[in-house]
């Protein structure tokens, strides 16, 4: 079956057979075959169709840096599309796809997009399909999303599990090839705590796929005797299929390891895990990606880089094809002929583009009787679906060569990217006519082909060297590593003069030399013009293939050296990443931390509806049997608590203990209104002003003793008020002996309110603890013990405006106190009922304290005190903190009876046009109440409560609706507060 | 597979929060003569007659000890007018986490450095456990002690990466 594969060598493993499909054909491939050598080991060379053309497609290169090559892989939710094949490790059972074409890979109706080419150049929608102008939007913009593109979000739910770990070492190695692995040997002897990553499955990098020899022997030799050194070494950990994608600041790397997808089913374990690896030193070790050549069909299905075919060849003992040419500027990608006849492929012509071939190659040539163009080109690659033939160009243009094999080579970029991270631009040099790593992030040391050396011999030296200096070791000799003679020898190439055909630059999105000449000629000459203008380099790729043409293309366009046009910025991710693999665990219910009461389950075991308020879970209502609705349940709640009594669960709401001899003249700095003057065992409501005088914040604080107290907090800002209080103390009044500790989780805490509220209270304190009025009077607190045994402590404050306490336990007698509570014949109450009736009370909660509202505007301004200094002062006295035509609170009611309001309405005088100019102001809160059976609202409004008797138009544009409302008093129940003193 | 890592809540302890007033000096006095020993000022904590003191932070101290302890009364007594004391005994859900890949498997967990020559035993950290506030203590070679808020209590055994076994 498997017609191209190679009978012996390489490093699959012919005694494991390994079932697939493509396309939905059975195939057979062998264990240690990425998905590109499966496919090309069974004849298969058409993979996909491209991104605007629907070109066909083949594999262009092995590894990582893959344009062409990409594919659906997996069912369902688990479907990822724009797979690189030649990453994707083949396992029993892979089913995968081609993308992008209808309705087959090999009759692609689209494809005659191609045809219309001249209309679909760089930026043809800054240009065409702009008439009408409704048409882009609805017609145009869908049609063309559909005609492109790669691959389908599956658009479920991603069903894989991600995890995160973090590891510490002295040194961490990127790469596993011979620098890396150079440098891991060294490392190993210092005796260093080592992380060494390298994103394919096996170790080696190219020792894997050129024939080499190291000290007198096959490299795989020397490669496998120190992968067992290193193995055995202690504090070193090599994480295979592990891509180092960003350098961060603090010498942090992150790396994603691809844990199961190799896998058939990955069996509980995570996909994939994102490494935080904090290491302050590191070697580059990440090597170098071959370039392609740019002439007209460099696209065709069996062009390849001759880098990858030599890894077809001895890594994988795959025949890319039957019939070869070699094209390079390079002695390293001309080599290629020498694997290219050891494995049994006829070579029908090398060519070489520079000036002289070398004598050492001639020789190989002709001792295989191969012919050899020098100072010639291909101008053109012929065929169909599939290459059939060359044309050349230079020195021997008129020649035409069959072949089914293109390996080219337009010499190597060092993948200088991560190098790159924290903004030091990549340096220019010449002589290898690439870019190698300019200033790099702290820490990083580079060594091997990354850093522009590209011969085995440099790679071993650098990289033991480089290990060395990262240790911040003197430099010393390395082991004796002899390779052999080796020659990189190029002559950069950029343009291939009488090119005819579409000569592609970037693959991935169909950019071709006539699109940079177009951009060209429009004045999109700036490298970041450039990319974004013909989308070079934006493609999931990343350019890896086509950046350093793409700008090499246009500096000799815009007569400037590639030096001076420079390259685009570098930013992580190097590699496409999953977003599961950035959210590890934190996904679903679990993206923000989850906080529970200690009545959780007790509120739960008793129906109780919850909403999210914040971090919390709140109960909002207590819904029973018969109820079938929401405003049922609040309505009954409500009831409950203005006529006998009701409990609601209070322990979010944030509880700070502040203690120390400074402690009163810290509040007193820290809230409006004056604390020092509480009597120990009184509370007081109090306001926080930010520095610039608007509220920040309001709450209660209890003085429990003459240098303790204990404040609260609302819910939401409980720990914005904990770190400003900790900034007040630490930077503006460190002068002040306090300390501030965070109690909110010690205690629960639950409101206990109405008439009946005493009686349900002197229940549960029975003889232990007095709470008659005299004892314990409105805003006093006292120590308790309640149900015989549970300490507490009550503080007499109402929210409600009914007669009302506040009961606080430790933590653990939460549930307890609750099932107290009920027993004794208090109704349970949530947060929509608290929400009616504060409204009912003119109380301002978050929507009215919103961070625009001052004090004055919330009818508070007399809370400002006159007589000390506190945070907020000064600017709450400006101006236009001031005007009285400032919105400022009032209450609204509907004018007819049985009408609803809606928080966000805004206020339009009676008989005015509902337009902008006319606005005066908008429903805070507005609620049912079934106190005074009617609708009821809070409303922030240009002259507050001047305005009473007034009617407005309430008015919801969003919907088009709209309310009359008459404008009366905040406080629309007991205002006179003769509940409360009960 | 390896296995897994112990979870296990420790039994309710008496907790008391120290936040120690401007007087160091006579504070870490009063607090070493009552308990004879030498008071740690960085994050270590210390063991005395059944009481754990624990450094937070430069004058925050955690002290623990068998829930009829009463260690805020205690110490309310013999660092009057010097700290302040908090009841902290119901605040904190305390776990004992133990096992052969305690440190592999902890790595999923929080972020800090646990080599054993780092992380020594009597060390504590405050740090994160994904994206909870926790404590960490190294009790042991290969035993911790993690401490969160009790409010997130379920939201930490909810989402504890692979190679925990939680007991309940």
């Amino acid at each position: 079956m498997q017609d191209f594969r190679i009978a012996e060598g390489g490093l699959i493993d012919r005694s494991r057979p390994v079932p697939f499909t493509f396309d939905g054909k059975s195939l057979e491939a062998y264990e240690g075959d990425t998905l590109a050598s499966a496919l090309l080991a069974n004849g298969i060379r058409l993979v996909g169709r491209s991104f605007k053309y629907h070109r066909p497609r083949g594999i262009l290169s092995a590894g990582p840096e893959e344009p062409n090559a990409l594919v659906e892989l997996r069912e369902g939710a688990a479907r990822e599309p724009n797979t690189r094949a030649t990453i994707a490790e083949i396992f029993p059972g892979l089913a995968a796809r081609s993308q992008n074409r209808f309705p087959s890979l090999t009759f692609d109706l689209l494809a005659i997009t191609g045809l219309l080419s001249p209309i679909f150049a760089a930026g043809f929608y800054y240009k065409t399909f702009m008439w009408p102008a409704a048409f882009w939007e609805r017609v145009y913009e869908p049609l063309i999303r559909r005609a492109a593109g790669l691959g389908r979000a599956s658009g479920l739910p991603d069903p894989d599990s991600y995890e995160k770990q973090t590891a510490f070492a002295d040194i961490l190695i990127i790469g596993g090839g011979p620098a890396g692995l150079a440098a891991a040997l060294e490392a190993a002897n210092t005796g260093a705590s080592v992380v060494l990553a390298e994103q394919d499955f096996a170790l080696g990098g190219r020792l894997l796929s050129d024939r080499r020899i190291i000290n007198g022997q096959p490299a795989s030799v020397w490669l496998a005797d120190t992968e067992a050194k290193l193995r055995a070494a202690e504090n070193l950990r090599i994480l295979t299929r592990t891509s180092i994608t960003g350098i961060y600041d603090g010498g942090t790397y992150a790396g994603i390891e691809r844990v199961s997808d190799h896998l058939p089913s990955s069996h509980s374990q995570p996909r994939q895990k994102l490494w935080r690896i904090v290491a302050p030193r590191a070697v580059l070790a990440t090597g170098a990606i071959e370039r392609p050549l740019v002439f007209g069909g460099n696209d065709l299905p069996g062009v390849m880089l001759a880098g990858a075919v030599r890894t077809y060849l001895n890594r994988f003992a795959v025949k890319p094809g039957s019939t070869a040419v070699v094209f390079a500027n390079n002695d390293d990608g001309a080599g290629t002929i020498a694997d290219l006849t050891a494995a049994g492929i006829k070579v029908a012509a090398l060519i070489d583009s520079r000036p002289e071939t070398p004598p050492a190659l001639r020789a190989l040539a002709a001792a295989h009787t191969i012919p050899v163009f020098t100072n010639a080109t291909i101008r053109q690659a012929n065929g169909g679906i599939a290459l059939k033939s060359v044309s050349l160009g230079g020195s021997a243009a008129g020649t035409k060569i069959a072949c089914d094999l293109l390996a080219m080579s337009g010499g190597w970029n060092p993948a200088v990217h991560l190098a790159s991270h924290h903004g030091g631009k990549p340096v220019w040099n010449e002589a290898i006519a690439a870019f190698i790593p300019g200033p790099m992030p702290p820490g990083l040391h580079a060594a091997g082909a990354a850093t522009g050396q590209f011969s085995l011999g440099d790679a071993l030296a650098t990289g033991h060297a480089a290990c060395r200096s990262a240790a911040g070791l003197e430099a010393a000799p390395p082991p004796n590593f002899s390779t052999g003679d080796e020659s990189a020898a190029m002559t950069a190439l950029w343009q291939i003069a009488d090119s005819t055909g579409k000569s592609f630059v970037d693959f991935q999105n169909d950019v071709t030399a006539s699109d940079i000449a177009l951009a060209a000629r429009e004045g999109f000459t700036a490298v970041e013009h450039l990319k974004r203008y013909t989308t070079l380099g934006m493609a999931t790729d990343q350019g890896k293939t086509s950046n350093v043409t793409g700008l090499a293309l246009m500096a000799s366009l815009t007569n400037r050296t590639i030096a001076q046009t420079g390259t685009t910025v570098f930013r992580p991710p190097y590699t496409p990443t999953a977003i599961g693999a950035l959210a590890g665990p934190h996904r679903g219910q679990h993206y923000r931390p989850t906080r529970r009461t200690p009545a959780h389950g007790w509120a739960e075991q008793h129906g109780a509806i919850f909403v999210e308020a914040g971090e919390w879970l709140r109960a909002s209502h207590f819904p029973q049997p018969h109820e079938t609705g929401l405003q049922q349940s609040v309505d009954r709640e409500v009831r409950a608590v203005r006529q006998s009594a009701g409990f609601c669960d209070v322990t979010t709401l944030g509880k700070i203990d502040v203690q120390g001899p400074d402690s009163a003249a810290f509040l007193d700095f820290i809230y409006a209104n004056a604390i020092s003057t509480i009597a120990p065992g009184r509370v007081r409501y109090a306001v926080m002003l930010r520095d610039d005088g608007f509220v920040f914040d309001d709450g209660t604080v209890a003085r429990l003793a003459k240098d303790h107290f204990l404040l609260t907090t609302t819910t939401a800002n409980a720990a914005r008020v904990l770190r400003h209080m900790d900034t007040c103390h630490q930077i503006y009044r460190p002068d002040l002996d306090v300390c501030i500790e965070p109690v909110t989780d010690q205690w629960a805490q639950f409101a206990l309110a109405g008439p009946q509220a005493r009686l349900v209270l002197e229940k549960l304190a029975g003889a232990a603890t007095d709470v008659s009025n005299a004892a314990l009077p409105f805003m006093a607190t006292i120590e308790a013990k309640l149900c015989g045994s549970i300490p507490a402590r009550l503080f007499r404050i109402s929210f409600s405006g009914e007669l009302a306490y506040e009961l606080a336990v430790p933590a653990s007698y939460g549930a307890a106190l609750a099932t107290a509570l009920l027993e004794a014949g208090a109704i349970p109450y949530g947060l929509e009922a608290l929400n009616v009736m504060r409204l009912e009370k003119g109380h301002p909660v978050g929507a009215e304290l919103n961070g625009q509202t001052t004090a004055a505007d919330l009818g508070l301004g007399k809370m400002l005190s006159k007589k000390k200094d506190f945070i907020g002062r000064a600017l709450a006295q400006r101006p236009a903190l001031c005007a009285p035509d400032r919105q400022a609170l009032v209450g609204l009611r509907p004018r007819s009876a049985g009408a609803t309001l809606q928080a966000g309405a805004h206020l339009i005088p009676a008989g005015a046009a509902a337009t902008a100019a006319n606005d005066q102001g908008h429903i805070t809160s507005a609620a049912y109440s079934a106190t005074l059976e009617s609708w009821i609202a809070l409303a922030l409004l240009e002259g507050g409560t001047t305005r009473i008797g007034q009617i407005f138009r309430a008015v919801n544009p969003l919907q088009n609706t709209e309310t009359e409302v008459e404008i009366v008093s905040s406080i629309f129940h007991d205002p006179d507060g003769r509940a409360l003193h009960v | 597979m390896s296995e897994p890592v112990s979870i296990i809540p420790v039994a309710p302890r008496s907790v008391a929060g120290i936040g120690a007033f401007r007087d160091r000096e006579r504070f870490l006095a009063a607090l070493q003569s009552e308990l004879g020993i030498d008071i740690p000022t960085t994050p270590r904590f210390v063991q005395a007659g059944g009481v754990t003191l624990s450094c937070l932070a430069p004058g925050r101290y955690l002290a623990s000890a068998d829930r009829g302890a009463d260690l805020p009364a205690r110490f309310a007594k013999c660092l009057a007018g010097l700290a302040a004391l908090t009841d902290q005994s119901d605040l904190w859900e305390i776990f004992s986490l133990s096992g052969a890949t305690i440190r592999e498997t902890l790595a999923r967990l929080v972020p800090i450095d646990l080599s054993p020559a780092k992380f020594r035993i009597g060390d504590l950290a405050l740090t994160r456990a994904g994206h909870l506030d926790v404590r960490l203590w190294r009790v042991a070679d290969q035993s911790y002690e993690l401490a969160v808020a009790r409010s997130y209590a379920a939201d930490l055994r909810a989402a504890l990466p692979a190679g925990f076994s939680a007991h309940h």
